[in-house]
């Protein structure tokens, strides 16, 4: 039985390090360790079980935080892959992709001005969300292969493309909240 | 602390923001991205036949430091040659703009997009 | 209790005891007590048979202090010295107050602390002293009721409390002596009532609209797992706005101009009640007795809906931004749980319905259902229900920055990240022989730290001089199960731990509430040294059965014949202290045998987390086959 603390985050869940996840069992897995060290099972137990209890809670939700979502798990096996990538200051990707990314940013800006907003951030939304599905496969099949330069260029995309969902959520909230005023 | 005046004064009032048709042999486009934020520059050039800038534009789409950075850096690098533009470090334009620690990556952004598209330009001729 | 509950059945050592746990709702306007007694959980009334405590607490010249129904009744009459809806102040700030002070009477004394304090007959009150009296009634009805001491109790919170109001709450039950088991979140709360009730599974949102403010949650419920998917919501938001925009019609239609505090009182508790008429009428007279006059007003339900419309859609779009956040949309939600008084009024139900396409749920008594829920989590953390499988996964509401320089907050903790959860930052120096950096923590979404809620200021000194950029200091920033943030520092090239000094914006410090704790008390009968020992002695006795208990369940097997004996010896040596009754030292022998027992500890939550997951095999196993 080794100890929580020197485990990576896959290890923590009894996974395999790999970019396929299955989230039904990484969220089932997740509720059963919670059960087993959430802080509230310690409340009367002195205040050194509770400070670790609080520590080892804090560690599995950081893991399951960090493999839920595609992106920063792609982040964290290039990371367990031996890259250096939390202080990377490159900034040059490939040219066609940051046109492309100009060209998406400057439908998003004007969407307001557009006929049916909502309709045009929907269809933007599942454009940019296909996107992200064909990269997310190429990223799976990079990583297995080893090919980690690939799989880091890929990864960047991603970082791209979710900000690219995350700005268009946005936009659709605010248009829906002015909607309703 | 106020939030740096000049930062938000070219975040507020961006100058030169635009585009020049990439295909002229006279302009230079540098593009680059910062992954961690999002952020994405387009800058252009329009270099004259003495090799001196005469014009730059710029197009980003991120925080209010790295508009900010590229709005300067087009100011910057009007009427300068292509070797006095080279030599434009982002620790200028930090201070310049008296960026915070952590918005000191727009700045790198902002030197790296100078950089690429005088490469671009330089690759034409 | 166990250190981990797995001590087998009949070999407890300690026979059985119930604990005098209980839940308790400190609302805008009414609180409220509960407690699970052989399983059922209900309110606890007081000797008129009324659950409901009106928050108000009324301060008398010769300086008796009169709480509930009875402070209700002078409102009107005594504005000055009566408080109504102190939720509205806790852990604001004096700046605070220009926003929010336009309707309150009361008179705040202007001096350099950061907590206003309210001016009565009485002395200077602040919101935290204020709501103490509350929760005391409380404890006082509680300990009647159930014949004993409580063992502590859980407290509800809005959601949508920063760290400030948190910590503020966690004052006043402390001046109020008792021991917090847990802040819990209202609708989370609401929840678990609900979610037990029923043992439904799915994804459910709570609508709980309060007095004064406005939460709302997103829940998975899953094998009495209860995990928030987001939370969103307004602190300042809630009916008494309803009441306001009532009375703001009414002064229209009066034509009145000039306020007095009594006839403000008077406007207001008119308006509100015209407002709970209106739940069952279409149409209601308002009298007023004016300067001028007796004057009747007429309100119907159609003007009193439009009134209130721009209140429920902002609701409604903190629902909307709620869905988003848990990544889940409309049609996903299982069912809607209303909560708070606020949710009677048929406009708010009706729209709701139609933002949800479903009708809500409003089956269990607004008022009632966040003071059981309470009362069920302080039931099984104090240990009362060994079997009971229930957990609470929940989320912080708003994201945790700190300033850097330029005035702009980096975000450190974003917004509806599960808690507990810890963050650690390295920072350098920026001078050559640099020896201290300032730390300013923030709290809220914007970017720039002047639109953010100020937590804490503090400086890491005596970080060993280096030139410029050499030093690491890693701060670390950690949010604990009550939403509470705590900061530590280190400097990590050398090793030296920073000296940490955690200046609250807003907040009392340990000194304001110990002085207090001797104010509330008269001198004579305040022995801080009796206290103290008392608390001593409780903390001991709760570290020897935990660790009894743990003992039986494992010792032998993960325990060697050597650790084993220093368990032993320090555990003996902590009884006999125990004895001798003096409270430094029984918290020295109560610090000894945790730290002897520390790796023992680990040990065994690492063993659950190993078991857990070998179960967890099997079931995969079995299921898939």
């Amino acid at each position: 039985m080794s100890d929580l603390f020197s485990k990576n985050y896959f290890e923590i869940f009894n996974l395999p390090a790999s970019f396929d996840v299955d989230i039904n069992l990484l969220t089932s897995v997740y509720r059963n360790l919670q059960k087993e060290v959430h802080p509230d099972r310690f409340v009367s137990s002195g205040e050194r079980q509770s400070r670790m209890a609080v520590q080892m809670a804090s560690l599995i939700n950081q893991a399951f935080d960090t493999l839920k979502s595609p992106v920063s798990r792609a982040h964290y096996l290039l990371k367990l892959a031996g890259m250096d990538i939390d202080h990377e200051q490159d900034t040059s990707m490939d040219m066609s992709f940051l046109m492309e990314q100009i060209e998406l940013r400057e439908q998003i800006e004007s969407v307001r001005s557009h006929s049916d907003p909502l309709s045009e951030v929907d269809r933007l939304l599942k454009q940019v969300k296909e996107q992200m599905k064909t990269v997310m496969q190429s990223f799976a099949a990079a990583y297995q292969q080893k090919s980690f330069d690939n799989a880091h260029e890929l990864s960047r995309k991603m970082q791209f493309l979710n900000k690219n969902i995350q700005e268009l959520d946005d936009v659709a909230v605010a248009i829906e909240d002015e909607l309703l005023d | 602390m106020a939030y740096s005046e000049k930062v938000l004064d070219h975040y507020e009032n961006p100058r030169n923001v635009g585009s020049f048709d990439k295909d002229d042999k006279g302009v230079g486009t540098g593009m680059v991205g910062a992954p961690a934020c999002g952020d994405v520059m387009r800058l252009q050039i329009k270099v004259n036949d003495a090799g001196v800038i005469e014009d730059a534009v710029f197009k980003t789409y991120g925080c209010g430091s790295a508009i900010a950075s590229s709005s300067l850096l087009t100011e910057w690098v009007k009427g300068k040659t292509l070797d006095e533009a080279k030599a434009i470090k982002n620790q200028d334009i930090a201070d310049e703009l008296a960026l915070p620690p952590v918005k000191v990556h727009c700045s790198v952004l902002a030197e790296d997009a100078i950089k690429s598209a005088i490469a671009d330009y330089q690759s034409k001729k | 209790m166990a250190l981990l509950q797995i001590a087998e059945p009949g070999q407890s050592t300690a026979p059985h005891q119930h604990r005098l746990a209980v839940g308790i709702d400190l609302g805008t306007t009414n609180s409220l007590v509960a407690t699970v007694r052989s399983g059922q959980a209900s309110t606890l009334a007081d000797d008129q048979d009324r659950s409901i405590l009106p928050s108000v607490v009324r301060y008398t010249a010769d300086k008796e202090v009169v709480v509930g129904h009875q402070a209700q009744d002078q409102a009107i009459t005594d504005p000055h010295n009566t408080i109504v809806s102190v939720k509205r102040l806790m852990g604001r700030a004096v700046q605070d107050l220009k926003t929010l002070s336009q309707h309150l009477p009361y008179q705040f004394v202007a001096d350099d602390s950061s907590v206003p304090r309210i001016k009565t007959v009485a002395g200077d009150f602040s919101a935290v002293e204020v709501s103490a009296e509350i929760l005391k009634t409380l404890k006082v009805r509680a300990e009647k009721s159930l014949g004993g001491d409580l063992v502590g109790a859980v407290i509800t919170v809005p959601a949508y409390f920063d760290d400030a109001q948190r910590q503020a709450t966690k004052d006043a039950a402390r001046l109020a002596g008792l021991n917090v088991l847990r802040l819990l979140n209202e609708p989370t709360a609401a929840a678990v009532a609900y979610g037990l009730d029923s043992g439904e599974e799915g994804v459910v949102a709570i609508y709980d609209l309060g007095g004064g403010t406005f939460d709302v949650s997103i829940l998975r419920l899953n094998k009495g797992v209860f995990e928030v998917l987001s939370t969103g919501g307004d602190s300042a938001l809630g009916g008494d706005d309803f009441d306001l925009a009532i009375a703001e019609w009414i002064m229209t239609e009066a034509g009145i101009t000039e306020l007095t505090s009594s006839l403000n009182r008077q406007i207001i508790s008119a308006a509100c009640s015209a407002k709970e008429s209106l739940t069952e009428l279409d149409t209601v007279t308002i009298s007023l007795d004016l300067d001028s006059g007796k004057r009747q007003l007429e309100l119907t339900k159609l003007k009193f809906n439009k009134l209130v419309d721009s209140l429920i859609t902002k609701t409604l779009t903190s629902c909307r931004r709620a869905l988003r956040d848990a990544g889940i949309e409309k049609q996903d939600i299982k069912n809607i749980v209303m909560v708070g008084g606020s949710t009677r009024v048929p406009a708010v139900r009706e729209r709701v319905a139609e933002f949800f396409n479903t009708e809500p749920l409003v089956n269990i008594d607004p008022d009632k259902v966040v003071a059981i829920g309470a009362s069920l989590q302080a039931d099984i953390l104090a240990g009362n229900n060994q079997d009971g499988d229930l957990l609470l996964l929940d989320v912080i509401p708003l994201s945790l920055g700190i300033e850097t320089m330029g005035g702009l907050s980096e975000k450190i903790i974003h917004r509806n990240t599960p808690i507990p959860v810890t963050r650690a930052q390295d920072f350098t120096t920026y001078k050559d022989g640099q020896t201290a950096l300032a730390v300013h923590v923030v709290q809220g979404e914007r970017e720039l730290v002047s639109d953010c809620r100020s937590l804490a200021r503090f400086e890491l000194r005596g970080i060993p001089p280096m030139v410029a950029g050499a030093a690491r200091i890693r701060v670390t920033y950690q949010v604990d199960a009550d939403g509470l943030l705590s900061v530590s520092s280190r400097e990590e090239t050398s090793g030296v731990e920073a000296s940490v000094v955690v200046k609250p914006s807003y907040g009392l410090s340990d000194n304001e509430i110990e002085g207090m704790l001797r104010d509330s008390m008269d001198h004579a009968e305040y022995d801080m040294e009796a206290r103290k020992l008392r608390e001593e002695q409780v903390e001991a006795d709760r570290v020897i059965e935990a660790i009894d208990a743990a003992l039986i369940a494992d010792g032998e097997r993960l325990l060697s014949a050597e650790e084993r004996q220093q368990i032993d010896k320090s555990r003996s040596r902590l009884t006999e202290v125990r004895k001798a009754g003096k409270a430094e030292d029984i918290k020295q022998a109560v610090n000894e045998l945790e730290k002897t027992c520390e790796s023992y500890i680990a040990r065994r939550m690492n063993q659950s987390i190993h078991d857990a997951m070998a179960g967890h095999k099997i079931d995969e196993y079995i299921s898939d086959k």
